[in-house]
């Protein structure tokens, strides 16, 4: 898709910014060859994928606009509703406005009186939160508190560290992990005759759904992904650095289908499924000790930060988002005394395919990384930036057991753990896929 | 432009026929065979809901924006438009004769209902250049077809996880210029930016997304 040169007339045309002139020249062209038509319409394909996308993202609903001048001085041709009296002639009399305010009070009160319910219902409400949980709705944020109730086309958006819960009137749940965000149907669909609908954006929900009416399925939507529950206890995240889709069910039946070849696969209890590129969509056993999709476990390494190098002498320790930090030449906030320090990071990574991934260790100093007990990259000892690198199986279907170690013996701290798969990009291992709790 | 029948009497067009333009079915195909490529049809058309023939009209959401929006220029009202030709679609959707025409069949509706948006503007606002209108109608009829529809599907998906990799401003400046459809102007003064600024960020990171949403498609086996 490059710019040709009646590309721009194209882009002024849908952007509602054409003068005189460029009207006619458009005219010219779209009446010329079948070619100019073709390519007006792969612009406009482009424009709205490209403003439909900007939307989903940044959340926005649809713009508002009124007849004032933008800064190019074109009229916006949309009009708006003005509420309130015009301005009053000086001629009327007040014996001519009397009559006619009191005929107006009456029709307000009887149109008062006759209307319809304008009020949107509420689509749930937020039954917890933590701090870093807002709602957007519009151009508004709104700070979540327990018991805000949640309006269609609501987007609730948790933030690092945050946790919220959803709370339907049927009692179905839906649990929010930090980096989360879902958007409730703008279209009111449950009025509609259909079921609840969730729109996954990105991040994990863990949803304990009640039995949903016959016919009337609750539907969970991914960029990539619907799943269609009757009644169960599931877990659902999207992560966007891989495209993925991965679906838990502890309990009942889900029906996961591929968005891209409509293939529709079963998942029972005790069973997740992963939808992505290049993959066939199976459903798998998860191992008995990972099926707690219902216990809302943290996402995230537990950082225990010790005084000296050795890893004896605690300090404090925190959940953090992931092993990822670069301070440069800052010193890391802990005891102000001392230069030297080391950190424990322990938890439990959850892969989305099972295959071969290459993890990849990047440090200033010493440091050491281990899977399930087994050291898979060590570079204890080391005194300069290097990165290391290590091979390791793992399997979508478990929670393996991550431990990486680092020691600091003057300042600064730079400590970094990507991976990468046949299935993915290089990254920084999303938060999702990590866990304090197995 | 033709006038609007009543939506509520729409009757699904059907599939695009196999036999290319031009040549007559032969008369003399035996019934039998008929029956069979009837039966066979029946067989992998699995028995039709609601909710099926609504999921697969929602799957061409972008495209039927896209024909609203070229006639309309405004995203509050073709979102409306497609939103009112989705309830048609759950009233009437038994009227969909063959499911291989759903998009054409939708296409129909979300036509109608922009023509009535257009007339029902053009009643508080200057009417539009007709001629102008009646072009792009027709380039959007020509090649808006399912096909483009299905490649925009497609498209989209990649595209958003492309475009979820850039930073907030980066998004902010694509919604403000395409979504809610500020100028240049605009956005520079409210980044505290150059007009040329803005313009070379948001052409540079249209490159950008061209050059990731390439090697998606061509990753997905789809020539880009």
């Amino acid at each position: 898709m490059n710019t040709t040169p009646d590309d721009v007339l194209f882009e002024d045309y849908l952007a509602d910014r054409l003068s005189a002139g460029d009207v006619v020249r458009l005219k010219q062209v779209l009446s010329g060859d079948r070619s100019a038509r073709a390519r007006f319409v792969e612009v406009l394909q482009e424009w709205e994928l490209l403003a439909e996308s900007a939307r989903q993202i940044t959340g926005n609903s649809c713009p508002v606009m009124d007849d004032s001048s933008n800064s190019d001085g074109v009229k916006r041709r949309r009009p708006t509703l003005r509420v309130g009296a015009a301005r009053p002639s000086p001629r009327r009399t007040l014996s001519m406005l009397v009559p006619f305010g009191a005929l107006a009070a009456t029709l307000l009160v009887a149109l008062w009186l006759a209307r319809p319910s304008t009020e949107v219902d509420p689509v749930g409400a937020i039954g917890s939160t933590t701090a870093g949980v807002n709602i957007l709705r519009g151009k508004d944020s709104i700070v979540a508190k327990v018991g805000t109730p949640l309006l269609p086309g609501d987007h609730v958006r948790v933030g690092d560290g945050g946790q919220a819960r959803i709370d339907y009137p049927d009692k179905t749940r839906l649990q929010l992990d930090q980096r989360t965000d879902v958007q409730l149907p703008a279209d009111g669909s449950s009025a509609m005759g259909m079921g609840k609908r969730v729109t996954l954006v990105w991040g994990r929900v863990t949803a304990d759904v009640t039995k949903q009416p016959a016919g009337r399925p609750m539907l969970f939507t991914t960029p990539n992904a619907q799943a269609m529950v009757l009644g169960t206890v599931l877990s659902l995240e999207f992560t966007s650095t891989a495209s993925a889709t991965r679906l838990d069910v502890t309990e009942g039946l889900v029906g996961i289908t591929d968005s891209a070849n409509r293939t529709m696969v079963e998942v029972p209890a005790g069973h997740f499924a992963t939808v992505a590129e290049n993959t066939q969509t199976v459903a798998r056993p998860l191992v008995a000790a990972t099926t707690a999709a219902r216990k809302a476990y943290r996402s995230g390494l537990r950082a225990t930060y010790f005084a000296g190098t050795d890893l004896k002498e605690m300090i404090f320790d925190r959940i953090e988002t992931g092993i990822h930090t670069d301070l440069g030449l800052e010193s890391v906030p802990l005891d102000q005394r001392r230069t030297d320090f080391s950190v424990r990071w322990n938890g439990y990574l959850q892969p989305l395919f099972s295959e071969k991934y290459l993890l990849t260790l990047r440090a200033d100093a010493s440091a050491r990384l281990y899977i399930d007990d087994k050291l898979v990259i060590d570079a204890w000892g080391s005194e300069r930036s290097a990165y290391n690198q290590g091979s390791v199986m793992l399997d979508a279907s478990k929670r393996h057991a991550l431990r990486v170690e680092y020691k600091q013996p003057k300042s600064g701290m730079m400590v970094k753990l990507d991976w990468a798969s046949p299935h993915q990009q290089p990254e920084m291992i999303p938060v999702e896929r990590l866990s304090t709790d197995q | 432009m033709s006038a609007s029948p009543d939506t509520d009497s729409f009757v699904a067009p059907p599939a695009a026929s196999p036999v290319p333009a031009g040549v007559e079915p032969s008369a003399a195909a035996p019934a039998e065979k008929a029956e069979k490529a009837e039966k066979a049809e029946k067989a992998e058309n699995k028995p039709r809901t609601r909710d099926d023939v609504v999921k697969a009209a929602f799957q061409y959401r972008d495209a039927l924006l896209s024909y609203s929006y070229a006639m309309l220029r405004s995203w509050t009202l073709a979102e409306d438009v497609v939103q009112e030709a989705y309830l048609v679609v759950m009233n009437k959707w038994q009227d969909l004769k063959d499911e291989g025409g759903i998009f054409l069949w939708v296409r129909q509706i979300v036509h109608f209902k922009t023509l009535e948006a257009i007339r029902a503007r053009g009643r508080e606002t200057s009417t539009p250049d007709q001629e102008l209108l009646d072009l792009v109608e027709q380039a959007v009829k020509e090649n808006l077809d399912d096909h483009f529809a299905e490649r925009q599907r497609m498209m989209s998906t990649s595209l958003r996880d492309c475009m979820s990799r850039l930073n907030t401003f980066n998004v902010d400046l694509l919604a403000g210029f395409y979504w809610k459809q500020e100028s240049c102007e605009t956005l520079a003064d409210r980044h505290g930016r150059s007009v040329n600024a803005i313009r070379l960020m948001l052409s540079r990171l249209r490159d950008k997304l061209r050059t990731c949403l390439s090697k998606r498609l061509e990753a997905q086996g789809i020539r880009p």
